[in-house]
């Protein structure tokens, strides 16, 4: 019987720190990127004539609707594998029109001009110890040649910046966004997108960097196993300690950082002002007026004689 | 001396004259030339558009408030002026998708030897500048007002990391390599050629004017995630007496493209 307990046991604790050495060692490097098809619901407003009566008499009225339709977009998202907590780590992110046959794509409600542009803003849900909260990126991307009405939108690409504080794992989701139309520089909100609320948790793109703290050398990970198989068997406790290899110091990529300012710059000579240049060349150029009459009256005084006095 | 009477019309020369006075009319004709040439040049600099750095060459700034500090690195460009960030602001967020830095199994051997922004019109030469005995950062010789300078113990561009370039806004001969370095703005390219050949290709993220007493030194030197350039020189209004600018331009960029 104490054999028994004993293996299930042990066989618990390999276990536990199986998941531990998963957690340390395995994820940060499937970490870097996913791709998948994450269903959206987007809704937009519109303006939508209705029949109504007023004073007697049948008018048409134009009543604020907001229908919605879902879209299954593919996102891409990509963030470094890990990083030192109190360092920023640069997420980007990227919303495709779907690509499936038969899927619908986002389209263009109005025509954009040449010279509009279309602005994505985007939001990440931010969950663990590192860091819990919202990110938002957002990116503008002009058209130059404008936007047919009725064609599929382009979805720029978004970055946003994370500054986890805490060592652990941070797992990053693409959220929402919204796609803003900006017509000769006046945003205009088209759509809303929010992640369906039913879609599987396979079905949202998510991306975990593995943060490490910036002053531990080593990550020590302690598990601790306790079975407890009936009375009166003694509960037995099986403590494993894994340490993760792979972690590493944060090494500075600026070996040897320099003190102060950089000293890039010295004082131009002065030349002449332009006010001493334009008195020079003034009184140069009535001197040598001067200087041409008399020579010219020397040169052709007629006296008569044809001898100068 | 007799001179004889010559009609406007001239006549053969008067083998008596001296040579100096056949010499008169041309000199003549040549100081209003260059009287007149004086005075455009003299209304050509009254008229002309204000410098940024070299108007204020003269100017000792002293006792003037510190302008607020913007919460983030800006955009850069001419069309607001350049701000300077909060010192613990991080760096300004890519203008694009980072792409992946290059290989760094040549550390050592590889540097950058040119860079080229067609944006402002630079097309130089880059050296390589290391500290100096205070611990303060070397700047190129004042006698290649043309030449930038790669800091040897950052990485090379395209490497993970800030690489640090800087170069000289004036020199006693004139603007220098960096003169025009305030004017770019967010998205624009930096390509870099390192020595083995590759062309690394920068996007400006933002750029900003900061007081060389609060210089940024962790936004500028601290840890990326990615393949950054920071390209530095002198701004704002020069200190006689110090002998310095006052201020430091600084542009942030991020690799994204290599070939």
């Amino acid at each position: 019987m104490k054999t028994a307990v004993r293996r299930k046991t042990a066989i618990n604790a390999a276990a536990a720190s199986s998941l531990a050495a998963a957690l340390f060692i395995a994820v940060p490097a499937v970490a870097s990127q996913m791709s998948t098809d994450v269903p959206y619901v987007c809704s937009w407003v519109t303006l939508s004539p209705t029949q109504t009566t007023v004073n007697g008499a049948s008018t048409t009225i134009h009543v604020p609707v907001t229908p919605s339709a879902t879209y299954y977009f593919p996102v891409t998202v990509q963030a470094p594998d890990r990083v030192t907590a109190g360092a920023t780590a640069t997420v980007s992110w990227k919303i495709s029109q779907p690509t499936q046959l038969g899927e619908p794509s986002m389209l263009a409600p109005s025509a954009i001009p040449s010279g509009g542009a279309i602005q994505l803003v985007g939001e990440l849900e931010g969950s663990g110890a590192p860091f819990a909260g919202t990110i938002t990126g957002a990116t503008q991307s002009s058209l130059p040649d404008g936007l047919v009405s009725q064609s599929p939108v382009p979805l720029p690409p978004l970055v946003a910046r994370v500054m986890p504080t805490a060592s652990g794992a941070l797992s990053l989701t693409v959220d929402s966004f919204k796609v803003v139309a900006v017509p000769r520089g006046v945003e205009e909100d088209w759509q809303t997108c929010s992640v369906h609320p039913r879609a599987a948790a396979s079905n949202k793109a998510v991306v975990v960097i593995n943060v490490q703290a910036s002053h531990s050398p080593r990550t020590t990970a302690t598990v601790t196993a306790t079975a407890t198989a009936g009375t009166p068997v003694p509960t037995q406790t099986v403590t494993s300690t894994i340490t993760a290899s792979t972690t590493t110091t944060a090494t500075a990529q600026v070996t040897k950082t320099p003190k102060g300012a950089p000293q890039t710059g010295e004082a131009m000579v002065e030349g002449p002002s332009a006010g001493a240049l334009f008195g020079g060349g003034a009184f140069l150029t009535l001197l040598s007026v001067v200087m041409g009459v008399v020579w010219r009256r020397r040169m052709i005084k007629p006296t008569g004689d044809g001898t100068p006095d | 001396m007799a001179m004889p009477f010559q009609p406007p019309g001239g006549l053969p020369p008067d083998p008596a004259r001296a040579p100096w006075q056949k010499a008169v009319p041309a000199l003549i004709v040549a100081a209003a030339l260059c009287g007149i040439g004086a005075v455009v040049a003299a209304l050509l600099i009254a008229l002309s558009p204000q410098d940024s750095e070299s108007s204020r060459t003269s100017m000792v700034v002293q006792n003037q408030p510190a302008p607020a500090l913007a919460p983030t690195v800006g955009p850069g460009g001419t069309a607001a002026p350049l701000l300077a960030a909060e010192p613990t602001a991080p760096p300004p967020l890519p203008a694009l998708i980072p792409t992946k830095p290059i290989e760094t199994a040549t550390t050592g051997k590889v540097r950058p030897l040119r860079i080229i922004i067609p944006s402002i019109g630079v097309n130089a030469a880059v050296g390589r500048v290391g500290v100096e005995a205070d611990g303060s950062i070397q700047t190129p010789s004042l006698n290649l007002p043309r030449m930038a300078g790669w800091y040897r113990f950052g990485p090379v561009p395209g490497q993970l990391g800030p690489a640090v370039i800087l170069g000289h806004v004036t020199t006693r001969s004139g603007s220098a390599v960096f003169h025009r370095l305030r004017e770019l703005r967010r998205n624009d390219k930096i390509r870099v050629q390192l020595s083995d050949g590759t062309m690394t290709e920068f996007t400006v993220d933002g750029a900003e004017q900061i007081g060389k007493t609060i210089f940024p030194t962790n936004r500028v030197y601290g840890n990326l995630t990615n393949a950054g350039l920071r390209l530095i020189t002198c701004g704002g209004a020069y200190n006689h007496k110090t002998g310095h600018y006052n201020d430091n331009i600084i542009v942030y960029a991020t690799l994204t493209a290599t070939r």
